[in-house]
């Protein structure tokens, strides 16, 4: 009988045990691979939402803030851009395009963008891809939404089905904007960034809802139906934040310094790259510390089954005496046991692996929805060697009780002591 | 005050509010820690520094004695000449002495005031394809610079790196 299916055979004779191990183990494997997935993935996402855009402009706050509220619909403004400062930088002469952005509604948990079909021709992600569409087209009626691939793919819609927008970020039915439903005109194909989690409607949309809106509500009895709101002006008074692309990269600084010291209003103009960097920086501290915390729960987990395998050891002299007696040597005795921690490691890296794809399979949606974030369920090359490092861990762990048994045997023969 | 005075008083107070108000922008200034903003399109590669006074020359008001004097002029020659900037190699860069603007060292500075040097260089690249990297030697050049922040756009986006006494080196590629 060879030393595997040996370990495999005793180790099945003492299922509780062996099972709590690896589900200890599987727990703090699932920790560290998770806390690695999700720091890889954010980087990933974030780095590959903003691509072919120069600067973004937003109020004056902070080049993070800015960043995360506009681009990755985390957190909220903390003021607009005028409609008027919006007109002013669209018209600085290095200017090459513009994207307005307007955000504050939203419906069914998605964020509702408003903007211009510029969005759809300079937005770009990854390696500078441009939005396709998989079904229909741009907006182009008063009431027409462009939908994300998520957000068709969670609700089930389909291009021409109605949608009703929520004022804010959801809540009590009182506050649908019912009276004006929406026509879905487009269904974006997947990006991989919040896109894929936005609706977006034109800006004069977003005017249109809120006609007879004052003070956050509806005024009773002034309501401006559908239909007469289209003969309104419905120039927008404020945007939230703004795309910028530029006719020549070197003029960059010049214009963000421009938009910087734009007397008439505080902004702040971010280049997304630089902003992202700041990002990394903060939260690089953070998750450092997380993976050390992982780290060291995975030596948690170790031990754990350090513990259980020489407690067992107490109980399976008289087995390792039968198997020197029938001819095993104590290299036999100490391989036996090496194979046992390293099987036992093994299942609870596999156990760990399984549940962090189950997780990840279910969180998916929820995390792109809430958090922008998208996960991978394949496992990256860090993951693979983090797999490999638990493993030879195990191996190692398992030289402790191996060696204990190695020196026990010789010295027990068959006599078991009381 | 007669009576009469007040709707005319008030006339004039109106229109001192609609006076624009006045504009009160200040940028940061840190000591210790100069600004370097890099871009590159095509052949042109730009370089606009701002280092602050206090670590250009160890004082931000016009110099008072001959070797503060000495001092300004030995820093505005080094700006200006910027040797202590040098592209990648094979890129084969060539830029022209620059034109360094001193802020808060001429004799109408606001006492008090911080004083910054602010100097661009433009430089034209024969093979800008093997321009990967730039060596940035401010450290030699200004001994109690202690940081250099870089901020880079190319083709490949935007990116920031953060020089610290004695690093030199600047990636350009990703």
């Amino acid at each position: 009988m060879n030393l595997i299916s040996l370990a495999l055979k005793s180790l099945r004779q003492r299922r509780t045990g062996v099972l709590l191990t690896v589900v200890t183990i599987a727990l703090s494997v699932f920790l560290l691979l998770g806390v690695e997935r999700v720091r890889v993935d954010a980087r990933r996402g974030f780095s590959s939402t903003v691509s072919g855009t120069d600067l973004v402009v937003g109020a004056r706050s902070g080049p993070v803030n800015l960043l995360l509220y506009a681009i990755f619909h985390v957190g909220e403004a903390t003021n607009n851009i005028t409609w008027k400062t919006y007109e002013d930088i669209r018209a600085m002469p290095e200017v090459s395009w513009t994207v307005p952005l307007s955000l504050g509604d939203s419906h069914r948990g998605f964020r509702v963008v408003g903007t211009t079909t510029d969005f759809f021709v300079h937005y770009h992600y990854g390696a500078k891809q441009a939005l396709s569409f998989t079904s229909g087209a741009p907006f182009a009626d008063l009431y027409d939404a462009v939908i994300g691939a998520e957000v068709a793919r969670q609700l089930h819609y389909n291009v021409g089905d109605t949608i009703v927008l929520a004022h804010g970020l959801g809540g009590p039915a009182t506050s649908l904007h019912a009276d004006k439903p929406f026509r879905i005109k487009g269904i974006l194909a997947p990006t991989g960034t919040p896109v894929d989690a936005t609706i977006a409607v034109s800006l004069e949309a977003i005017e249109a809802i809120h006609v007879d809106w004052r003070g956050g509500m509806r005024l009773p009895g002034l309501e401006v139906s559908a239909e007469s709101t289209r003969h309104m002006d419905l120039t927008p008074k404020a945007i939230t934040a703004c795309l910028v692309g530029l006719k020549s990269r070197l003029s960059s600084f010049a214009v963000q310094r421009a938009i910087n010291e734009y007397p008439e209003e505080a902004l702040l103009a971010v280049l997304p790259g630089v902003a992202l960097g700041e990002l990394w920086h903060l939260i690089g501290t953070a998750e450092n510390a997380l993976r050390a915390v992982s780290a060291m729960v995975v030596l948690v987990g170790m031990s754990g089954m350090l513990t259980a395998l020489l407690a067992m050891l107490n109980e399976r002299r008289r087995e390792m005496a039968i198997l020197r007696a029938v001819g095993a040597s104590a290299r036999t005795v100490f391989a036996l046991l090496v194979i046992e921690s390293t099987l036992l490691t093994m299942f609870g890296a596999l156990l760990g692996c399984l549940f962090l794809f189950a997780v990840v399979a279910i969180g998916h949606d929820y995390l792109l929805a809430n958090a922008g974030l998208v996960l991978e369920l394949a496992p990256s090359a860090t993951e693979w060697w983090l797999l490999a490092a638990v493993i030879v861990l195990g191996a190692f762990a398992g030289a402790i009780p191996g060696a204990i048994a190695y020196r026990r045997s010789l010295i027990d023969g068959l006599q078991v002591r009381q | 005050m007669n009576l009469r005075t007040v709707p005319f008083l008030l006339v004039l107070a109106l229109a001192a509010g609609r006076l624009p108000a006045e504009e009160r922008h200040l940028g940061p200034h840190v000591h210790g820690q100069a600004t370097l903003q890099v871009s590159s399109e095509g052949p042109t590669l730009v370089v606009a520094l701002s280092i602050p006074g206090h670590d250009a020359v160890g004082f931000e008001h016009p110099p008072a004695t001959t070797e503060q004097a000495q001092a300004l002029a030995k820093a505005r020659e080094t700006l200006r000449v910027g040797k202590w900037l040098v592209p990648a190699g094979g890129a084969n860069c060539t830029a022209p002495p620059a034109k360094v603007v001193a802020d808060g060292f001429d004799a109408n500075a606001k006492p008090g005031g911080h004083g910054d040097f602010d100097v661009t260089y433009q430089f034209t690249c024969a093979a800008p394809a093997q321009l990967d990297a730039i060596e940035v030697g401010l450290f030699a050049a200004f001994p109690a610079l202690q940081r250099v922040v870089v901020d880079i756009v190319t083709a490949n986006g935007a990116t920031q790196q953060v020089l610290d006494r004695p690093m030199t080196h600047v990636t350009l590629s990703p």
